[in-house]
């Protein structure tokens, strides 16, 4: 069920208004039961993999807390991460992995063959799991007390405007907010029916008109033009983002309306001064999840230079391990993982340029931000690539082939980027994501109504998924 | 980056104000809908419009664009003496053919004969099929209806955002308008529609359209695939449909000819060479069983030539015309051998194609342009 279709939009009205009109227990029931058919329309065998993955986790919860022994503490733990990763890697990289042997055994001599799975990716797997086990984690840390009741924990994992596609939720800040009553704020729906709207227009007008050009531009990467295959990563990074982002924003905008704040997911991530800055900002649940559970776990940054380098690098390769089971995402990782190194090592040399001049001060800003955009940008191509040969085909293209694309393929990526982009310029300049709310109302209704119409007009209603659910 | 809350207002003002602007902007829309509306979607609406006024007529012609190319009412009110209307829609299905019988009734009308045809390969889609044509006709609760028969909640919002929103339902139209201007071209669709709506007006509902040279009466792999159902199969809903449709006209006594219209030779050949030809007029006589007073006309024999066609299926003039004389003279058999008024079911197979010549006071769609552009131009004189 997308969030872009009517069914969905059944759906909402009614647990909408059956949620309000309900008393506290029964909305967090009702949030339970949302949840699970919410689920169940995309596959109905795979909720028992949610079920199964509550159900061990809260028992896991209740566990860590109660038990003194640390040893004994830590075997729940475990048990709880094996479990998650367990089945995450089961669903996930089993065929991945498989592959990579045969192919290394192959390329050695060794004639053996390595039998596949015949399963198809549970929907939003990476996301609930990692946000269950993230409960059991912090439990173990003693940083939050465990939850007795199992409808409130069911419900904090089973949370359905965030279930497929994130913003991947800590226990610390929604499960207390699951656990208190909620009031109907006139003002929180207001800005929840704004983001829905927003967030819709993001990713039917923006990100689903742009799809099918970015597709034919990458299908042709053999072929097309240096100035083509750039607009082509300039397209998807806008694709990538707007899909995203546009998910989040429909998602925290449902939880609004329900009486909860999801956390902000994107932070305008391409005006990022520096590659870490732009992991400040890009899918923020998900890289201070990885940075506290994984980089943390590591050993951060104690230990010297060179462990640091080490933990930063593995993070990023998980975390590119993480958005799918293919080799163009380990190596995404690891350029990631590169650029913030490389970040680290210049740092103290950047810091040193410290222009005196406003004017000076606008343009190193300016130049760092156009810098950083160009190094995601780099790294959006690796992770768009169906193959390292496109890839290098593109580099090719880029390097070897430079033109000025023709119009007729500038024109309608432009039509759906500026816009946005002078949205974002002023997001940025007046630091304020909803600036609209506090524009006079007059100005609202006009941007309002030209959305309504980019939506109608300009919208593509092909039912596109998000690029966010195949992770 | 912060999302700092905002003064709080009882009233989405800015909301409100959107409200306002989507309405005049709807409002203007509506008000061009020749600019905007794609040329088979307005036969519903003219269509569904007429239903209301068109009281007086004795033959009303339903069905879809088979009868529209095919019957002539002002070929048949002569020939028979009974006033006549063609009703029928493109791509029109058996609901359309019930709600426009229905509006016909609940205006007063009285209509003795409604001449009727299911294009068999309409027959085998459900709603949705159709689903961006109805909100063109529906009414909320027509839509309501047709969306409870088929269980259907999708086709509901659909069809009632796209029936209150005429931006949402010509959205391509308008679009395509928009680079037009954009590319300094002019859209066609005014003069088209204009010259369609012109035609439906003069031929009372029918399409009357010159010879189409690009035609030569061979099928191919596309027209199979278009015009083909391999085995014969009806949706449930068309069925519930024709059974009401057949029902409804049973309880007011209004005498339903099933026209079974001709299509191209090559194709009828490769209809009866899969029996799916024959399975269809199975389908058809099995309504024959429940309502005795069913007259069907078959003119799938009738060896109308393919010269007399627009496309595999729709004759072009000169083939309605002679349809609509062949037809004229059954009914006026019937009428006169009094079966009229009986409920014996019958199976009539209509004669041969002969040619005939065309009255020249039947003006088809070429003239009708030719017409708009004069008086456009007239008006732009003065």
């Amino acid at each position: 069920m997308l969030f872009n279709t009517f069914h969905f939009m059944y759906f909402f009205v009614i647990v909408f208004a059956l949620y309000w009109a309900s008393s506290f227990r029964f909305q967090n029931l009702l949030i339970l039961c949302a949840g699970y058919y919410f689920y169940a329309c995309w596959d109905p065998r795979f909720l028992a993999l949610l079920i199964l993955s509550t159900a061990m986790d809260y028992g896991c919860g209740i566990a860590v807390d109660r038990i003194e022994e640390p040893r004994r503490r830590k075997l729940f733990l475990i048990l709880s991460m094996a479990l998650n990763l367990g089945m995450l890697g089961y669903f996930k990289y089993f065929n991945f992995f498989a592959e990579s042997l045969q192919s290394l055994l192959d390329r050695s001599g060794v004639h053996v063959s390595i039998d596949r799975l015949n399963v198809a990716l549970p929907i939003g797997i990476s996301f609930y799991t990692f946000q269950s086990m993230s409960y059991v984690i912090d439990v173990y840390r003693r940083e939050i007390k465990p939850t007795r009741n199992l409808i409130q924990f069911a419900a904090f994992v089973s949370f359905f405007p965030h279930l497929v596609a994130g913003p991947i939720m800590r226990p610390t800040t929604l499960l207390p907010q699951i656990e208190r009553p909620r009031t109907f704020d006139l003002h929180q729906f207001y800005q929840g029916v704004y983001l829905i709207f927003w967030g819709l227009v993001k990713k039917v007008v923006v990100a689903d008109n742009l799809a099918p050009i970015v597709n034919d531009l990458f299908g042709r990467s053999a072929t097309i033009d240096g100035g083509s295959a750039l607009l082509a990563v300039y397209a998807f990074a806008f694709q990538i983002y707007c899909d995203f982002s546009g998910y989040t924003d429909t998602a925290r905008g449902i939880a609004k309306c329900l009486g909860f704040e999801l956390a902000l997911n994107f932070n305008l991530p391409y005006f990022a001064t520096s590659p870490r800055d732009f992991w400040a900002r890009w899918h923020i649940s998900l890289s201070t999840w990885l940075r506290d559970y994984v980089y943390i776990s590591l050993g951060g940054n104690r230990g010297g230079k060179a462990k640091l380098y080490r933990n930063l690098m593995l993070t990023m390769v998980i975390g590119g391990l993480w958005h799918g089971a293919a080799w163009t995402f380990v190596l995404w990782g690891f350029y990631q993982g590169l650029i913030l190194i490389g970040h680290r090592v210049l740092e103290p040399y950047l810091a040193r340029i410290r222009p005196t001049d406003s004017i000076d001060r606008g343009a190193w800003k300016l130049a760092r931000i156009v810098a950083t955009f160009h190094l995601v940008c780099f790294g959006w191509l690796i992770f768009r690539a169906e193959s390292t040969t496109q890839l290098s085909n593109m580099i090719h293209a880029i390097v070897d082939r430079p033109a000025i694309p023709a119009a007729a393929t500038l024109l309608p990526i432009a039509i759906c980027i500026i816009p946005i982009l002078i949205i974002q310029m002023i997001q940025y300049i007046t630091r304020d994501m909803i600036f609209i709310f506090r524009a006079p109302w007059y100005a609202r209704s006009v941007f309002y109504a030209a959305c309504f119409y980019a939506f109608v007009l300009g919208g593509e209603f092909g039912g596109g998924r998000f690029i966010y659910f195949q992770f | 980056m912060s999302e700092r809350t905002g003064s709080r207002r009882a009233w989405p003002a800015g909301f409100l104000g959107m409200i306002v602007i989507v309405a005049a902007v709807e409002y203007s829309i509506a008000r061009r809908s020749v600019d905007f509306v794609e040329t088979s979607r307005s036969s519903w609406s003219l269509s569904g419009d007429a239903a209301r006024t068109a009281r007086d007529r004795e033959i009303v012609c339903l069905g879809d664009s088979l009868i529209k190319h095919g019957l002539l009412p002002r070929v048949l009110a002569e020939r028979t003496g009974m006033s006549t209307i063609n009703l029928s829609v493109c791509a029109a299905q058996p609901p359309v053919a019930y709600y426009i019988l229905k509006r016909l009734i609940d205006n007063g009308g009285e209509p003795r004969i409604a001449i009727v045809d299911f294009k068999p390969d309409l027959l085998a889609g459900g709603l949705r099929n159709s689903s961006s044509y109805w909100p063109e006709f529906a009414t909320v609760r027509e839509a309501i209806e047709l969306a409870w028969t088929g269980r259907d909640a999708r086709f509901l919002a659909e069809t009632i955002v796209a029936g209150s929103l005429p931006s949402v339902r010509n959205r391509h139209e308008i679009a395509a308008s928009i680079r037009a201007a954009l590319a300094g071209k002019t859209d066609p669709l005014r003069s088209v529609n204009l010259a369609l709506w012109r035609n439906w007006k003069v031929n009372q509902g029918a399409e009357f359209t010159p010879k189409n040279p690009g035609f030569d009466g061979r099928i191919g792999e596309a027209d199979i695939n278009k015009y083909m159902t391999k085995n014969f199969w009806c949706d449930k809903i068309n069925r519930k449909y024709i059974e009401r449709f057949l029902d409804l006209a049973d309880r007011r006594g209004i005498r339903v000819v099933w026209l079974l219209p001709p299509i191209s030779p090559g194709l009828q050949k490769l209809r009866g060479e899969l029996g799916s030809d024959r399975t269809h007029g199975e389908f058809v006589r099995s309504f024959q069983k429940k309502h005795r007073g069913l007259i069907v006309f078959d003119a799938r024999k009738s060896r109308y030539d393919s010269s007399m066609f627009l496309d595999p299926v729709h004759l072009d003039g000169e083939g309605g015309y002679a349809l609509s004389c062949d037809v004229a003279s059954m009914l006026n058999q019937i009428v006169e051998s009094g079966s009229i008024a009986g409920a014996e079911p019958h199976w009539i197979d209509l004669p041969e194609f002969r040619p005939r010549p065309l009255d020249p006071r039947i003006e088809n769609v070429e003239q009708s342009k030719i017409a708009v552009r004069d008086s456009t131009a007239e008006s732009l004189r003065r």
